[in-house]
């Protein structure tokens, strides 16, 4: 499923998005946007244990959907 | 019949080109359409034009209808009897019908054009399609498939940058503030400069420019700034520092990463 993590520019729309749709989901849900925040921070103090995230049940049942849209 | 109507009815007349670069130069790049120079917007209105013109004078005449060209010479020289004005009349519906098709033409042309160069990354790729809006390339990462660009993308694609984390550094008196955070957002000028981004969670830093000595605790000097989006002028910035983020996920675990 590609085009939910890329930026993809399509011929009716050749506008091409500042985010992806995941990231757009991701800033969408504000504790998910705050822990991208501090991962993006943390992976530039070479703090590699809180580089990683996991996303809340609400933000990942966004990114199924838009796949599922997507995809239909 | 004055000077007036022979000049509005040549802009009449340049009227498919006009509106075939407005349909080229639209959405993300509608400013440029402003920003050209007198000759350079006569030259890339003037020859699509006679193109949709003439186009369109031979499709007439392949389906057995005449364009009368010494009535619209009359018409433009100012020179046309009642004769041309009762012909006129007569053929009001067609005539209406033959430039309204070619109006609607050349605006689904000229946006047909832009999307292909931009589906072929033809702008990226040759400077002679790049559109004037250098933050565009800049904003989205694009600037990557520039041929004379010094940074190539080995790993990942300009397509697979996924977020654009900034740092702007503002300076008042003796203290420089920097924000960073997720760039959201971002408006262009009248003249295609930088108006202002927007940035999400941003955290704000303090740094005392006179001051020689490190802060002890660098947290000390940070502040998240609650809020849904930050927007910052532009004007008021002294650098900003863009960094292309991608996420790599393994299984429910998501990591940002610097785009290579």
């Amino acid at each position: 499923m590609k085009k939910i993590w890329q930026r993809t520019i399509s011929f009716r729309n050749s506008d091409s998005p500042l985010t992806s749709k995941r990231v757009r989901i991701i800033l969408s849900h504000p504790k998910d946007a705050e822990k991208l925040a501090s991962a993006v921070r943390a992976l530039r103090r070479d703090d590699t244990d809180n580089s990683t995230f996991t996303l809340s049940t609400a933000a990942k049942k966004a990114i199924e959907k838009e796949k599922q849209r997507i995809s239909a | 019949m004055n000077i007036a109507f022979s000049t509005l009815l040549l802009f009449f007349l340049l009227l498919p080109g006009i509106f075939y670069r407005r349909f080229y130069y639209s959405e993300e790049f509608s400013k440029q359409y402003f920003r050209e120079t007198f000759f350079g917007i006569f030259i890339s209105t003037f020859i699509p034009s006679l193109l949709f013109q003439a186009i369109w004078l031979l499709f007439a005449k392949s389906v057995q209808y005449e364009v009368d060209l010494k009535m619209v010479f009359h018409l433009i020289s100012a020179t046309a009897d009642a004769a041309t004005f009762q012909n006129i009349e007569q053929n009001l519906i067609p005539i209406l019908g033959y430039n309204l098709s070619m109006l609607i033409s050349a605006s689904i042309l000229g946006r047909l054009s832009k999307n292909i160069v931009r589906m072929q990354k033809w702008d990226r790729k040759y400077k002679h399609f790049r559109f004037q809006n250098a933050w565009h390339y800049i904003l989205k990462g694009e600037f990557f498939d520039f041929p004379r660009a010094n940074i190539t993308l080995e790993k990942d694609t300009v397509e697979d940058i996924e977020f654009v984390f900034v740092d702007a550094l503002v300076e008042l008196d003796d203290i420089a503030i920097i924000y960073d955070g997720i760039l959201v957002d971002y408006e262009l000028n009248k003249t295609g400069g930088l108006e202002h981004i927007s940035l999400k969670n941003v955290q704000r830093r303090f740094i005392h420019i006179n001051s020689l000595q490190p802060p002890i605790d660098k947290d000390e000097t940070l502040y998240p700034i609650q809020g849904h989006i930050m927007v910052l002028k532009y004007s008021e910035l002294k650098n900003v520092n863009f960094s292309y983020y991608t996420l790599e996920r393994d299984e429910d675990v998501l990591t940002p990463r610097l785009v290579q």
